[in-house]
């Protein structure tokens, strides 16, 4: 039999979101966009569950139910119900091809994973998790950037965040409970702010694409 | 207490202006929230001016003398920005350029902005500065997109994302030093507690601290706008009505440059000695001074113009501030200046907007003619803005010359050369501007109304600073300003 430890889980864990990053990133369909991220944000919570379990902090499980219901269910969600109602297309636009952008990906986590080396040199947190997180965070930044469209912008940023909470809860446990509510609401009003304008923008142009707000340049 | 009493007097001004569905009644509501507002802020920070730093009883807060006089700031500059909003907005309505319902939604967003500009400023938790400056990019987004307009909306997504994901990687340094000071015994909400981590400064793991730092001065940098993180500022403040620009470059730049200074001073006790990170605020410092020179010399629109500017006196300050003792002396002096001045004069090119509807210098002739007292004051603070004598800016430009010399002779050469562009660049552009004689007469006198008023309050305060940072005394107001960090 397997010896199937908590610690053990929490790698998988973090693997498998590492894995949904590379897909995220050259995913160009919105729906399985979202679905892909729900599912990433649903083993951040599972991440932050488990964690309660191996060090017993007993509000992590909190965190975890927050993150489910935030970020599971209702950030993804809402954003399909905004694209369905503004009529924006299904096909999401970038920069490069599908492709390109994973063979890109998969440079900037070996990057990632050369800087988490230097990291938990000074700082005791997991070699593994800390590189899955810095991994998270560039595979996003590379989305943000890589995305022509408002809705494939968010995601990235969105995935980026899940990048800074993994690393968060891996390196403290999570700060005190109220602080961490307030940050995840920060997140939330955030994404509700962004979606607001991404609707504006959908309705003055029928259209998400981000080349057509380039009026301000020096 | 009476940071509950600052605290309240947010929530009565929030609510005030809510009375009222006539854009003249809500003008006066807010103005009446502003003024309670100014008068708690100066209840609380005046006092702790010349006080050891406290911490509040249940811990939340934190109040030294260098927070004191950014509440004031705070305080005083919503106070003036409400008194030019009222007049602004009444104007606004008049041309049809935002609805009646809008004017309650502005002022509601603008109180919670101030509010959490407070919250950053006071919190000793470190996580709660967090939250609070992050509340300020969301609170401010939707007055950058308040026009609606295609290039306010490219402005406002601007803002929000890269403040957003800058601010993110500030959160990774804010868990690296609650790490470190889980290290140093400190757990759970102690660990984030500033005046905890002050007091075990010297035992906190000097590498994690290190690259803490380097998140958090990436993070909270692009708040202040340096270089090269500085790329959403000028399309921001170039957008957002003219009285939020003025809070948005006078107030919160200083306010994200305060959150970074607190970390500064965490780092330093962690490393025994500041030269590792004054030699990272004077290469950010310089190269933020300098490379906005350009910009502003080839300028083509006035408010973004300004915010350039903006840019360029962080970068003064930032770099004042890796100059040891006598440049935070000489920054603090420069923050206090920029704030009055800076704010004084996009509240004139507020005025010159509403009156020529366009923010492109090409197409606006003769504001002294058409505008003299609005044309007056935007001279003056021009002037001010341009360092020459009374103003507080001439004093710490000075004393930075005298200050960097013989430390950063280089930085200093390069720094004196954008100087000499960004004076010619604003000579070139605003004084034909100003002076330039049009054909046409204008329909109307300027009347005087209470965004006038506003603007002599600054000009008042720039002029008596100015003076008062060359006596002695000045000085010594500053030293024990410093010397409580």
């Amino acid at each position: 039999m397997m010896n199937f430890s908590l610690p053990f889980l929490l790698v998988l864990i973090a693997g498998s979101m590492l894995m949904l990053s590379f897909v995220l990133a050259s995913r160009m369909r919105l729906l399985s966009l979202l679905r892909f991220f729900a599912l990433q944000s649903i083993l951040l919570a599972a991440y932050a569950g488990t964690l309660s379990f191996v060090r017993a902090e007993w509000n992590l499980l909190v965190m975890a139910g927050l993150i489910v219901v935030l970020k599971g269910v209702i950030i993804p969600r809402f954003l399909m119900r905004v694209a369905r109602e503004s009529g924006a297309s299904q096909r999401l636009e970038s920069y490069a091809r599908p492709t390109t952008l994973l063979f890109c990906s998969g440079i900037v986590s070996i990057l990632s994973f050369i800087a988490a080396g230097a990291l938990t040199s000074v700082v005791g947190s997991g070699y593994f998790i800390t590189a899955v997180s810095f991994s998270l965070l560039s595979v996003g930044f590379l989305m943000l950037v890589s995305r022509k469209d408002l809705f494939g912008q968010i995601i990235g940023f969105l995935v980026m965040e899940n990048g800074i909470f993994t690393f968060g809860l891996a390196l403290t446990g999570g700060l005190a409970l109220l602080i961490e509510v307030g940050i995840l609401f920060d997140v939330v009003v955030g994404f509700a702010l962004m979606t607001i304008l991404l609707n504006w923008v959908q309705k003055q142009h029928a259209s998400a694409r981000t080349d057509l707000l380039r009026e301000l340049t020096d | 207490m009476f940071i509950s009493l600052l605290f309240l007097s947010c929530l009565f001004a929030f609510v005030l202006p809510l009375f009222s569905r006539r854009v003249e009644a809500i003008g006066v509501l807010a103005l009446t929230g502003a003024s309670a507002l100014f008068l708690s802020a100066l209840a609380l920070g005046v006092p702790a001016l010349f006080v050891a730093p406290s911490v509040s009883p249940d811990g939340l807060w934190y109040l030294d003398p260098f927070a004191a006089i950014l509440v004031i700031i705070i305080g005083f500059v919503q106070w003036t920005a409400t008194m030019v909003s009222v007049p602004y907005l009444r104007t606004e309505v008049s041309h049809g350029a935002i609805g009646k319902k809008r004017v309650r939604e502005y002022y509601a967003l603008v109180t919670f902005f101030v509010l959490s500009m407070f919250a950053a400023v006071l919190s000793n938790n470190l996580g709660l500065m967090w939250v609070a400056l992050e509340a300020t990019t969301l609170a401010t987004t939707l007055l950058v997109s308040f026009y609606a307009k295609e290039a306010s909306l490219e402005a406002a997504w601007k803002y929000l994302l890269l403040c957003s994901v800058g601010i993110s990687l500030g959160l990774l340094g804010v868990f690296l030093t609650a790490y470190a000071a889980a290290t140093s015994g400190l757990t759970g909400v102690a660990g984030i507690s500033f005046a905890n981590l002050l007091s075990v400064a010297a035992t906190l793991p000097p590498e994690v601290m290190r690259i803490a730092f380097v998140f958090i001065l990436v993070g909270f940098g692009t708040k202040v706008g340096l270089v090269p993180m500085h790329a959403w500022l000028p399309d921001a403040h170039g957008r957002t009505p003219s009285p939020v620009s003025g809070l948005l470059s006078g107030v919160l730049l200083n306010v994200a440059l305060f959150a970074l200074i607190r970390y500064k001073v965490l780092v330093d006790g962690a490393l025994g000695g500041s030269r590792w990170s004054d030699g990272l605020f004077l290469a950010f410092g310089a190269l933020s001074f300098i490379v906005p020179a350009a910009f502003i010399l080839v300028q083509k629109n006035y408010k973004r113009l300004l915010a350039y500017s903006s840019i360029e006196h962080m970068g003064f300050v930032v770099f004042s501030f890796g100059l040891g003792v006598p440049g935070m002396i000489v920054g603090t002096m420069h923050l206090i200046g920029h704030a009055l001045t800076k704010s004084m004069l996009f509240f004139a090119a507020g005025n010159t907007l509403l009156h020529f509807k366009t923010t492109k210098i090409a197409n606006v002739k003769g504001v002294l003619q058409a505008l003299p007292i609005t044309g007056g004051f935007f001279l003056a603070g021009i002037l001010a803005i341009l360092a020459v004598p009374p103003s507080p800016l001439f004093v710490s430009e000075f004393r930075l010359v005298g200050a960097a010399l013989s430390a950063e002779p280089w930085y200093l050469a390069g720094m004196l050369l954008a100087g000499a562009v960004i004076f010619a660049g604003f000579i070139r552009l605003l004084m034909p501007m100003l002076f330039q004689r049009s054909s046409e007469q204008p329909a109307s006198r300027e009347r005087l109304n209470l965004s006038h008023a506003a603007m002599a309050l600054h000009l008042v305060a720039i002029i008596a600073f100015g003076i008062f940072f060359l006596t002695p005394a000045g000085e010594s107001f500053i030293t024990n300003i410093i010397k409580s960090l």
